[in-house]
């Protein structure tokens, strides 16, 4: 399993929401790493070592959140990556996801720093 | 009498022994007695009724069978006969062998020599005892029936009035004898007497003749007339007894039950235990289609379709059973074929003996109430898909407006750190804030829209613009840190009436829709004329839609299926299809998976106010 023990994997197909999360969390002395759809990131992941947390949005184009994360437990190599699902809808809609947490928007970014700091 | 001529008149001796042949076979006691009282004759009628032989009783005086008290009687009877007079016939008492006293009617005749003088007394006696007792009870029946019981004369006089009739009529019995009957039938009735007694003088009954009779007091009464002739002695019709019921209850009953069974909604039809129908009221008429005489006569069966045939074994079996069948929804057939829908009540017919002899049946016309039931589950069904639909939007609504809140929420974090570090803060960050609350504020001016689209009060406000300056006011909107570049290629004279804020909407989304699925390519917006049209093209070079979801795209908001590929159209394209279509216009998408897609516009130049209410009326 890989080294990038401070690298943090942001996966939200919304721009901004994108670079603020990222731009934040660097703020915060994390390295990110930010891709706009699943397919993307699932690309990174299979040919990189594994970040310490995911941080996944449900809903986008291409490859949606929880297409990726069912690729991830597929695959033995991806499934023991801390993930945490940021989504716009309401909780249950992540249920299936084996997710550590579920964070609703607009985000509580506090809560989200304090599991990305237990993690990484 | 041997050789009796026809020819010759009797002797005397042949008429005496003709006499005695007739007194010797009488049924009626003949009993002669001389002048003096001694017995001379007693038939074998006169043995049967005393008690005594004809061998003991001649001889003996006539105070053989006259009671002590009575002696005097016979004394009288031969005083009188001796002195020419003529005694009709008397009701007395005699007694027999036994010393029992018997009431009889006595004949008497005088027996004359030819010189005139009294030789003796004929008696010809009938028992009564029996008659008189009879008459005793009848007397008490009349005396204490309800019924009116009046005798009349063949002129109609009273001469009897029971209590009953007092009671009936009003008038007491001492007004009422003596009267013509008269005074009881009403004014329009009075031939109806006329008949009764031409009835009666022919000694003919007449029974349960239903009419109407006048009361002192002028008040009608129903009455049910039974009238038999009554005779004398001889057989002679000599009046008529006449007994009448009162049957007002009755006949308001009955008629307040026929007026209820012929004004009933309800089919209402009886039959006999074999299922032939015995009446039928005018509701079934209308219900079925058959008349009453074309039904009554016929099998019940032939308003019940040929697939339920075992119903009707079924119910007649429990109607044998005595059993009542209580609102049985069922279908019967009409004359023309149609089917009915109808709730039976079905009720066994009892005869006076309580033996059950048919059925009534009371048929509902339901099949109003089964389509209004039919309309009402499928307006619950139509309520329910609508609530559905509803609560998608809400999910919908609050996943596109939390996205721009999000944005918002971490600007405001990444200003705030700028604040906390004594940075400068970035004012592009300040510009991207304002627009995501603009953005914000068009999602929930969207929301309104849709609310205003889908009750029918979606309003155009027409302006007279260029729509090419409008295009490239909303290219420089989106220049500003796009991800993807704009690309315009647009007829600069494109001018024309349409609402500028709706048009700007449409041009906003499909822009909006293009970046976001465009793949970071670059995005073209063409717009060009015809005379009559404006079209306005976006072309990207993204995902493209797959076919599958093409028929969708347009729908109200797609699905909120977390698990499905997420094309995020939200409601933008319905808003859009529903601002083009109110310009008069269309929308069409040209796609490839893969390749990207090309959503083109086509507007009408000028938006007339009619247009507008001939799409709101066809797409309502």
């Amino acid at each position: 399993m890989g080294s990038y023990q401070d690298e943090v994997m942001v996966v939200e197909d919304e721009q901004e929401s994108r670079e603020y999360l990222a731009q934040l969390l660097k703020l915060e002395g994390f390295n990110v790493r930010a891709f706009s759809n699943g397919a993307e990131a699932l690309d990174y992941l299979n040919g990189s070592e594994a970040p310490c947390l995911v941080i996944l949005d449900i809903r986008m184009p291409v490859m949606s959140g929880t297409q990726m994360r069912a690729a991830m437990l597929r695959d033995p190599k991806l499934k023991k990556i801390p993930v945490v699902v940021v989504t716009a809808f309401e909780p249950p809609a992540a249920a299936s996801l084996a997710a550590l947490r579920v964070f609703r928007k607009p985000l509580d970014f506090d809560a989200l720093l304090g599991t990305v700091r237990e993690y990484c | 009498m041997g050789n009796g001529g026809q020819e010759k008149p009797l002797s005397s001796g042949d008429i005496g022994s003709l006499a005695a042949a007739i007194v010797e076979s009488s049924q009626e006691t003949i009993v002669c007695t001389n002048a003096l009282g001694i017995i001379t004759l007693w038939n074998p009628a006169a043995e049967k009724m005393f008690g005594y032989p004809a061998y003991e009783a001649l001889g003996q005086s006539i105070r053989l069978i006259v009671p002590r008290d009575l002696h005097r009687e016979e004394d009288d009877l031969l005083g009188r006969l001796s002195r020419g007079e003529t005694v009709e016939s008397f009701e007395t008492v005699r007694w027999d062998m036994s010393g029992r006293r018997l009431e009889v009617l006595i004949s008497a005749s005088p027996l004359r020599n030819a010189a005139g003088s009294l030789v003796g007394v004929s008696r010809i006696m009938r028992e009564i005892g029996a008659v008189k007792r009879d008459g005793a009870l009848l007397h008490a029946i009349v005396a204490s029936s309800e019924d009116a019981i009046v005798s009349k004369t063949l002129d109609g006089i009273i001469t009897s009035w029971n209590p009953g009739a007092e009671h009936m009529f009003g008038y007491t019995a001492e007004e009422a004898i003596g009267q013509s009957i008269r005074i009881i039938i009403p004014p329009e009735l009075q031939a109806e007497e006329d008949y009764i007694l031409g009835q009666i003088r022919h000694g003919r009954r007449i029974q349960h003749f239903e009419t109407v009779r006048q009361a002192k007091d002028g008040h009608r009464i129903d009455i049910s007339l039974s009238i038999s002739p009554t005779k004398d002695r001889a057989g002679v019709v000599n009046g008529a007894a006449k007994i009448a019921r009162d049957i007002t209850g009755r006949t308001r009953a009955q008629s307040l039950l026929s007026a209820i069974v012929a004004s009933s909604d309800d089919a209402i039809i009886s039959k006999s235990l074999d299922g032939t129908i015995t009446s039928w009221n005018s509701a079934a008429e209308r219900m079925f289609g058959y008349s009453a005489s074309q039904a009554i006569g016929q099998s019940i069966r032939m308003i019940v379709p040929p697939e339920l045939q075992s119903e009707e074994d079924h119910v007649l079996d429990q109607l044998r059973r005595g059993e009542k069948v209580d609102h049985y929804e069922t279908v019967r057939a009409a004359k023309d074929g149609h089917r009915i829908n109808v709730s039976l009540t079905i009720s066994p017919i009892r005869d006076a003996a309580g033996r059950i002899v048919g059925a009534s049946k009371i048929a509902r016309d339901i099949t109003d109430q089964i389509k209004l039931a039919g309309e009402r589950e499928a307006a619950m069904d139509k309520l329910s898909e609508t609530l559905a639909g509803r609560d998608e939007f809400i999910a919908i609504a609050a996943h596109e407006l939390r996205n721009p809140l999000n944005v918002l929420n971490l600007l405001w974090r990444l200003m705030n750190r700028s604040v906390a570090d004594a940075t400068a803060i970035d004012p592009t960050l300040l510009d991207r804030a304002r627009r995501q609350l603009a953005y914000v504020s068009s999602l929930v001016d969207r929301l309104l829209d849709m609310t205003r689209i889908r009750s029918g009060t979606f309003d155009l406000y027409l302006e007279k613009f260029n729509l090419s300056e409008l295009i490239g006011e909303i290219a420089d909107r989106f220049s500003i840190d796009s991800q993807s570049r704009i690309v315009l290629e647009v007829d600069p004279h494109i001018d024309g009436t349409w609402d500028r804020i709706r048009i700007d909407q449409v041009i906003t989304n499909l822009v909006t829709n293009a970046i976001k699925f465009g793949r970071k390519k670059p995005i073209t917006v063409r717009a060009s004329r015809t005379s009559d049209d404006a079209i306005v093209m976006v072309q990207d070079q993204g995902i493209g839609i797959a076919a599958e979801n093409l028929e969708r795209i347009f729908e109200r908001f797609e699905r909120a299926e977390v698990r499905s590929d997420s094309e995020g159209l939200g409601m933008g394209l319905w808003i859009t299809k529903q601002i083009v279509r109110a310009h008069g216009g269309m929308v069409v998408v040209d796609t490839e998976l893969g390749k990207g897609s090309t959503f083109t516009v086509r507007l009408p130049l000028e938006t007339t106010p009619e247009a507008v209410e001939w799409v709101r009326t066809k797409t309502k």
